[in-house]
Order: structure tokens, then sequence, then C-alpha cells
């Protein structure tokens, strides 16, 4: 699977959500098919909150590790092969 | 109930400050971002939150009041209301957007590292410096365009009462839907509506305390004027607004005042107290959850947007005389007209900015 690093540290809110939606739309059909995983990197504390939320309204899986200092978003999509 | 002597005043304020520090951090609660993610992602989540912080005020203040523990009422920080107020709330909610904080959460943020609320907060501090040099034309400004000459609206006693039984209706259904349980993954979170209790708490100690409900731009405008005095020092002396007291109190035979100026009076043992103390709470809350750090700065565009967003803020606070700290954590609760004027123009403003950086920012 293709991943897709967004370092978004040091920027604040509401960049952080903006930047992530727009990624997503961006790459839809990749996600889609889970080709792609996308990595956010911030240190935003509420995006840990906003962004899971939306990606997991559009239906993606989400992941959040903390690591050092910061938060790693990943979003994917599960491919179910039949 | 008041604390009289400056050193306690000041170490009361301080450590409020740092209990809000920690608080705000914990929870992520930026009321400019509550406001503006209304408009911006149709977001009501922390808005709950601040509903509930204001609402629950109201028999708070009710309380201290016939209870006799508080000693002003209304608090002579509060004025009639002006067209002032409401241009001042316009441009403090457009600001406050494009800086992504308020005066007080440009402070928490700034405190973990982060380097875009810090040119916020550079922005807040040049605003209020720009309104020093303009002060005498806008205090003729709000001298002519007074809206009315009461402090609070009419009949406020009997819609406190209905406010207060539309929120508990509210609160419990949002209960029962279970939203006020708001999950998010970052380390050591604190539930928003119990950072709202604890923001409220506070607020109530702090009117019983040091005499009226929290505010700080007043602070802001006096770190300005120390800058000032250090580059400029005969010039600020001919500079009007920091020459004069804006605030003179009389308590138990004790007069005190306070002004922006450069010096240690009431606003220092108050806002600026408020100021270094949530700075500081924030701090040693980042350094505890391991997450203090400067990553630099952001992309130019997001630094503009911080930096003119700063000084609208700082600007609009001094032109409304208060900031969203004083007007909807405290002054709301009490139905002022000042406050109500304030919230609506800010939230008009919030929208404005939310237009703009919808369009210009991504």
């Amino acid at each position: 699977m293709e991943v897709k690093i967004l370092d978004i540290l040091g920027q604040t809110c509401p960049s952080c959500l903006l930047i992530a939606l727009k990624e997503i739309n961006l790459n839809y059909e990749k996600l889609r098919k889970g080709e792609l995983k996308i990595v956010i990197k911030t240190d935003h504390r509420d995006a840990t909150r906003t962004i899971p939320e939306a990606a997991k309204a559009m239906g993606y899986e989400v992941e959040v590790e903390k690591i050092h200092t910061y938060y790693e978003i990943t979003i994917f999509k599960i491919n179910k092969r039949r | 109930m008041l604390i009289v002597d400056p050193i306690y005043l000041f170490l009361f304020n301080f450590l409020v400050g740092i209990i809000l520090g920690n608080v705000l951090n914990r929870g992520d609660f930026c009321i400019a971002g509550i406001i503006r993610d209304i408009f911006l992602f149709k977001d009501y989540t922390l808005f709950r939150a601040l509903m509930l912080l204001i609402i629950v005020q109201i028999p708070l203040f009710y309380l201290g009041r016939i209870l006799g523990l508080i000693h002003f009422y209304p608090p002579p920080t509060y004025h009639q209301p002006s067209l002032g107020t409401a241009l001042g709330g316009l441009i403090f909610g457009i600001g406050m957007v494009l800086a992504g904080g308020c005066v007080v959460s440009t402070l928490y943020k700034m405190a973990k590292g982060n380097l875009t609320n810090f040119l916020a907060f550079i922005g807040i501090v040049v605003g209020s410096l720009i309104y020093a040099e303009m002060h005498p034309s806008w205090e003729t400004f709000r001298k002519s365009t007074l809206i009315s000459h009461s402090i609070f609206i009419k009949g406020s006693g009997v819609i406190s009462f209905f406010l207060v039984l539309t929120g508990l209706l509210l609160f419990y259904k949002w209960k029962k839907e279970g939203k006020w349980k708001v999950f998010a993954y970052a380390q050591g979170y604190i539930q928003p509506w119990k950072v709202a209790l604890i923001f409220a708490l506070l607020n109530f100690m702090v009117y019983i305390f040091s005499g009226w409900p929290m505010g700080i731009t007043t602070a802001y405008a006096k770190i300005g004027a120390y800058i000032e005095k250090l580059i400029l020092p005969e010039y600020i002396n001919k500079v009007l607004y920091f020459s004069q007291d804006s605030l003179v109190v009389v308590s138990n035979n004790l007069i005190i005042s306070g002004g922006a100026g450069p010096k240690v009076d009431l606003y220092f043992y108050t806002e600026l107290a408020l100021l270094l103390g949530i700075l500081l709470g924030s701090f040693l809350t980042s350094l505890y959850l391991r997450e203090f750090k400067i990553f630099g700065f952001p992309p130019l565009k997001q630094a503009c947007f911080a930096l003119v967003g700063g000084i609208m803020v700082g600007y609009g606070a001094r032109v409304a005389l208060g900031c969203n700290l004083k007007y909807l954590a405290g002054a709301l609760p009490l139905l002022t007209i000042e406050s109500i004027l304030f919230a609506i123009n800010m939230t008009l403003g919030a929208f404005l900015g939310s237009m703009i950086i919808k369009k210009f920012l991504i």
C-alpha cells in the first residue's frame, strides 16, 4: 500500500482539518480502493478529535498514535477481498 | 470577600490562570474555534460545552449576590453599550478566526511551543498599541454613540430564569442522546463539559475574590506598553491611553486604580497575573504530557493570517472595551446589553472570518 505523509506540525486550526479533508478528497480513488494510506502528523490536540471524526464519517478506518511530542493520524480503507 | 492585599491578589489570579491553562490545554477548549467550526464544519460538539459555561454561571452569580459573596454588582469594568461595542466585536470576531485563536486560547496554544499562535500573540499586542494611538477619537466615538444608559437588559431576572430552564432541558436532552461524551485521542484529554464547569467555577471565584469576572485584554496592552517604554521611553509619556487610569475602585475606604500604562497597578495584579498564569499552566501541562515542542513557522500565508488576525483581535478588543472572555464568559450570564451586543457582532465577525478562510487560506 502506498503511503502519503502529510506533515502539518506547528500549524494551527482550522488549517489542520481543512488540509486533511482536502487531501482525502484529492486521493479519493486510491483511498477507496485501499491502495493508499494517508498519514497526518499533527501537534494540534483538537485535530485528534476532528480529523478522525470526519474521516470515520466518510467511512474510513482511522488509527491514531502518539509519537514523541506529536500525533500521527493514519487514514485508510481495508480492501475487502472476495 | 475581596482580596485587598496586592500580593495575594496577584497570587490568586496567577493560580487561577495556572489551573485554567492546564484544563484549557488538555481539553483544547478554544472559544474562537468553537464558534468558527459551527460555520466552517457545522460542528456543534464543543458549542454545547460553551453553552454550559455561560448558563451555569447565571445561578452561580445569582447565588453569589444573595449570599453577599459578590461585592460589585454591576462590576466596575462594565460600561454602557455603544456602537464601539458592536464595531469592536465585529473586528474581534473576524480577527479571532483569522488568528486561529482568541485572547485566551492564543496563550495556552503558544505555551505549547506553537509559533503560529505566537505570531497571533504579537499581533494582539501590536493591535493594542495601534489602538492606544487612536484612543481619544474612539473615546469620543463611544460617548457620542451610546445605545442605552443602562447596563443590564430590561427584565433580566425573568429572562435569566427562562434561560436556565431552557438550558437545563437542553442539557438533559443532550445527556440522554449521549452528546456530552466527546472522544479525542489526545493523551490526558479532559471532557469539554468538565472544562466548562471548572472554567465557570474559577470565574465565579474570581468574581468573589478579585472583584469582577475574568478579563485579560488590558494585560496585552500593558505588555505592549512595557515594550514601548523600553524602545521609546519619552514618547510613551505623551500617549494619553497609557497615562490614564481606566479603572478606579473604592473598597473598604481603599482606593485602587489601574490602567494600560507600564506600571504595577490593579490590572497588573488581576489581568496580567491571569495571563502569566495561563501561560505557565499550559506550559507545565505540555511538559508533563511531553508535548512541548517548537516546530518552526507555518507556511507564509498562515503566518500572515495569524499576525493580521491578531492585530484585529487586539484592536477590536480595545474598541469594544473587552474580549470574549469578559463578555461571553462573565458578562453574558449577567445579561448586560454590552455583552449581548458584543456576542452578536463577534459571531457575525466569526462568520465573515470563516468565509475569508474558506476562500483564501487553503
